[in-house]
């Protein structure tokens, strides 16, 4: 019933960034394609396809770490933690599936929308190549894993309903600063990752690099450790 | 739970009547315990009688009793007085069943283990039979009625010593915690002689 | 199946916030079969003492154990939690789930949930079962937050502060169902300011003062032991000759004096009569004042 619980929960938040996902996407490439000329240039094709991507990177983003918010802890401040800790429940179970819905829910996130775009490109007769969404949908889960990690572990130490996200974006901005200054930090750089600028050829904008299996497992790895940090976090909290 | 008005507001005038003496003749039920431990409870007779209606073979204690916690008397103490109370007055008589535990507990609204003290107490004063899986069934007999007849004459002369009381002036309240007092006090040499 | 062991037990324990001592020293068992109430000011720690007991709050020195289980045993202690229902004093509930969902949320939860009687119980109550909990009145809220632990047949049922937002006749409604799950060899462990209530359907009393046990005795013993005791002298009479072992405040002008005893009463009269008191008269009090002449600044 836990499932249930967290669903509950999330569910407003969850319907309304698919919707807005979803509709967005369909929209951007409605836009961007019904001018061009038929049959499309290759150039023109990977164009649109990279910057609907960064459009879906930014929505998603913002959607996730929202997502993210709330938890046991933000329970603790209005007092319905006193319910939920009273369950005959691991507080282990409580984080663990609660982290199991967010990260579905995330990549739902990433899926739907992409799906939206192939079901338009089709409908309007230029059907985009599977296999491209298909990569840079992995992108952006593989490499966006990176604000969920980054959103649960503010959620599992910051109580504040509006310090918590406030916090996640900061965060986010800083590193992304950071980042972009540095050079050597530049692998650092979530959006670049998830947005593909490391694995295109800024002229012809083809896919030059193999797919990043290895970041992506790193990625995911990292995930279960954020998930032992979090369980960590909460195990040792006073409610 | 509904409770009957009717036969509930005669009974409770007769009982606030009562209660006075009733406190008193607890007390000197408690002196004389002290001074002789042989000596238990026994029915008071008194003049009449109330209405009473027998239900699935249980006695209905719809309005028979009520308890008042803020009197500064334990709670199954009142309870064991009202019970002998209304075997006096004939609502309870020999072979009726009383209410269970619990029942008696949900009606009156208090702990189950007040009600289960009330009756062990009543049971060791041979008032009460607790037959195991049935529940509590009232015992009248002759060494009980014996043994009435020594607090009833108590009870008489409490009531002339009251009335004599409240001639003079003195409240109620006031009469209690006299009586009280001298009972300390007499506890109090008894336990020094001892 | 009987057990031996209380349903609730603490061994010094101590919950510390920094400089502020929330619970101090705090040692007392809950018996099984009975309804002990825990009397308090508010702050007086009897919040901290519960959460402490849940594995809330992990205690900074001494033991607690619920049902026989050591609190600090976090496997141990959801075991026990199985068989305990809690409603706390905030009645939290999830408002986003209806009232039907969250029957049906805790009801999975519990081995000992009661389907038949959460029925009946959302019948009485009229509790409207489509309507999402953030919308409902605030009794509402509180029948609804009972009504979770009284449609389960647990071991223990703890209860802060159950009657706050209850209407007269939900407050009689609920004293019956706390009587009648006693009936039934639930123990029952509730914290409450309505004293009038408590004063009904307690066994057993503990009252806490300052993090600090200051009252832990059966409801009869208490009601037969405290007692004001006001005298009169023929002249000025002193303090110091009624320093007797139970004597816990004497209030004197002149040559009236009011002697608050919580024992050794009988001890109080005889001294008031070997030094030639006019009057004597030995007045009960009643859990109301012997609270307040417990909490009283010591």
């Amino acid at each position: 019933m836990l499932w249930y619980k967290f669903w509950l929960e999330s569910r407003l938040r969850f319907l309304l960034s698919l919707a807005g996902l979803v509709l967005f996407a369909a929209f951007i490439v409605f836009i961007t394609g019904k001018d061009s000329v038929r049959p499309m240039p290759a150039k023109d094709y990977h164009l649109q396809l990279f910057v609907a991507h960064q459009y879906l990177v930014g929505i998603w983003m913002l959607s996730v770490v929202l997502l993210g918010m709330g938890g046991i802890l933000r329970e603790r401040a209005s007092g319905i933690s006193q319910f939920t800790l009273a369950l005959p429940v691991d507080r282990r179970r409580l984080v663990g599936i609660r982290f199991g819905v967010y990260v579905l829910e995330s990549v739902a996130l990433a899926v739907a929308p992409w799906i939206a775009v192939l079901l338009v490109t089709h409908l309007m007769g230029e059907p985009w190549a599977f296999r491209d969404a298909c990569f840079f949908d992995s992108l952006l889960i593989g490499g966006g894993m990176a604000f969920v990690r980054l959103a649960t572990l503010v959620a599992s130490l910051i109580e504040g309903e509006y310090t918590a996200p406030a916090v996640t974006f900061g965060i986010i901005l800083i590193i992304q600063v950071i980042a972009n200054a540095v050079s050597w930090l530049k692998p650092l750089n979530f959006w670049r990752l998830e947005g593909g600028f490391n694995y295109i050829d800024t002229q012809t904008l083809l896919i030059v690099r193999p797919f990043p299996w290895s970041e992506i497992l790193l990625s995911l790895l990292f995930l279960l450790l954020t998930l032992a940090v979090s369980i960590k976090a909460i195990e040792r909290r006073e409610f | 739970m509904s409770r009957g008005a009717s036969a509930g507001s005669s009974l409770n005038q007769r009982t606030a009547e009562f209660s006075l003496c009733n406190t008193l003749v607890l007390l000197l039920d408690l002196a004389f315990k002290q001074l002789d431990p042989s000596l238990g409870a026994a029915l008071k007779l008194a003049s009449g009688c109330a209405s009473l209606y027998h239900i699935c073979d249980t006695v209905a204690v719809v309005g028979l009793f009520r308890l008042q916690p803020d009197a500064g008397q334990a709670l199954y103490l009142q309870l064991m007085q009202q019970i002998r109370h209304a075997i006096e007055t004939g609502a309870l008589q020999n072979g009726d069943q009383l209410p269970g535990i619990r029942t008696l507990a949900e009606e009156l609204v208090v702990s189950p283990n007040t009600v289960a003290k009330a009756f062990s107490e009543l049971e060791h004063e041979g008032l009460l039979e607790l037959r195991h899986g049935s529940g509590a069934f009232i015992l009248i007999n002759r060494r009980t009625r014996q043994l009435a007849g020594r607090l009833q004459s108590a009870q008489r002369r409490v009531a002339d010593m009251i009335e004599e009381l409240r001639d003079d002036g003195l409240h109620d309240d006031e009469i209690r915690r006299v009586f009280e007092a001298e009972l300390l006090n007499r506890v109090a040499e008894i336990a020094r002689k001892r | 199946m009987t057990e031996m062991f209380p349903a609730i037990e603490t061994r010094d324990l101590s919950k510390v916030y920094g400089s502020l001592e929330a619970v101090r020293n705090l040692s007392f068992c809950v018996e099984r079969n009975q309804i002990t109430a825990f009397l308090g000011q508010n702050g007086a720690g009897k919040s901290t003492t519960i959460k402490c007991l849940l594995g809330m709050l992990r205690p900074s020195t001494g033991d607690a154990s619920i049902l026989g289980k050591n609190t600090r045993d976090r496997a141990a202690s959801r075991v026990a939690r199985q068989k305990i229902a809690y409603v706390a004093e905030n009645k939290p509930l999830y408002g986003y789930m209806t009232v039907e969902q969250m029957l049906r949320f805790t009801g999975a939860f519990y081995q000992d949930w009661c389907p038949e009687m959460a029925t009946r119980l959302v019948a009485e109550f009229q509790l409207p079962v489509d309507k999402k909990i953030k919308r409902l009145s605030k009794g509402m809220r509180t029948k609804l937050a009972l009504l979770l632990a009284f449609a389960r047949k647990p071991e223990l049922l703890i209860l802060d502060e159950p009657t706050e937002g209850l209407d007269p006749v939900g407050v009689e409604q609920f004293l019956q169902m706390v009587v009648a799950r006693a009936a039934e060899g639930i123990t029952v462990f509730f914290s409450s300011h309505q004293i009038s209530e408590v004063e009904r359907i307690a066994d057993h009393v503990c009252i806490l003062d300052k993090g600090r046990l200051k009252v832990d005795s059966p409801l009869d013993y208490l009601r037969q032991s405290f007692r004001r005791m006001d005298l009169v002298f023929p002249d000025f009479c002193s303090e110091q000759d009624f320093r007797i072992p139970g004597v816990q405040r004497i209030e004197s002008n002149g040559r009236q004096m009011s002697v608050f005893v919580n024992k050794n009463s009988d001890m109080v009269i005889e001294r008031a009569k070997y030094l030639n008191a006019t009057s004597v008269e030995v007045v009960p009090l009643g859990l109301r004042e012997i609270f307040l002449e417990t909490v009283r600044g010591s």
